[in-house]
């Protein structure tokens, strides 16, 4: 994947899983969907992260 | 919520994220060593400040007790990999990735028990029992198969970056 998408994906997914813990700190209504919305930022968040560290393939096999 | 929730559910938002990352790339990486510290940092963090909330019943219960099984987890993934004796590597992948799935299954707990017709403790325990249900079998599939391969087998991470 595009590393530009997978930076876009980290920094977005933190901000969403941020986003969402405040939001339940803050008491704002619906508490599941500011979970699932934490949950699910943090978790992409991560897979992007993770994703970003892999080498490029060269071609090369030496 | 009060301020031990709070840093509850910001120490597992740090956990799922960090032990996302550390699932997905590649291991024995510098990368792989220290997102897998802030993952057991993040999973001390969860399980101590899950020790301390008592605000569902008012007493130990379940949960806490899936909190000590979530340490013991945690632990055992971590010791062979800062002993690196013998075969630790399929110990290691193994614990560390069903301390994962733990914290997956607490994770789709949480969200199942806030579903608008969960109400009551019998709804509550169904929602609780089929959530871990479903993420254990579908983490038992995967984690034998990442697993396996690393059985009786030595990988030379010399050539890994």
């Amino acid at each position: 994947m595009n590393r530009s998408v997978l930076n876009a994906v980290f920094i977005g997914g933190a901000i969403v899983g941020v986003l969402g813990v405040a939001g339940w700190a803050a008491g704002i209504a619906w508490p599941g969907t500011l979970v699932t919305l934490a949950t699910f930022g943090f978790i992409a968040s991560g897979i992007a992260f993770g994703k970003l560290e892999s080498p490029r393939r060269t071609g090369s096999a030496s | 919520m009060n301020t031990l929730g709070t840093f509850h559910l910001l120490a597992a938002g740090l956990a799922l994220g960090a032990g996302a990352s550390v699932a997905i790339a590649r291991k024995g990486t510098l990368r792989h060593r220290w997102t897998g510290r802030v993952y057991l940092f993040a999973m001390l963090m969860l399980n101590v400040s899950a020790l301390a909330l008592y605000r569902l019943t008012g007493s130990f219960n379940l949960f806490h007790f899936f909190a000590l099984v979530s340490l013991a987890t945690l632990l055992a993934g971590w010791l062979p990999a800062w002993r690196k004796r013998g075969e630790w590597k399929p110990w290691h992948a193994r614990f560390m990735m069903w301390s994962y799935a733990g914290l997956l299954m607490a994770a789709v707990s949480e969200i199942a028990t806030r579903l608008p017709f969960v109400h009551g403790w019998t709804r509550f325990g169904i929602a609780v029992g089929v959530a871990t249900t479903v993420v254990a079998a579908i983490s038992a599939f995967y984690i034998e198969r990442a697993a396996r391969p690393l059985d009786g087998r030595k990988i030379n991470l010399e050539n890994v970056q």
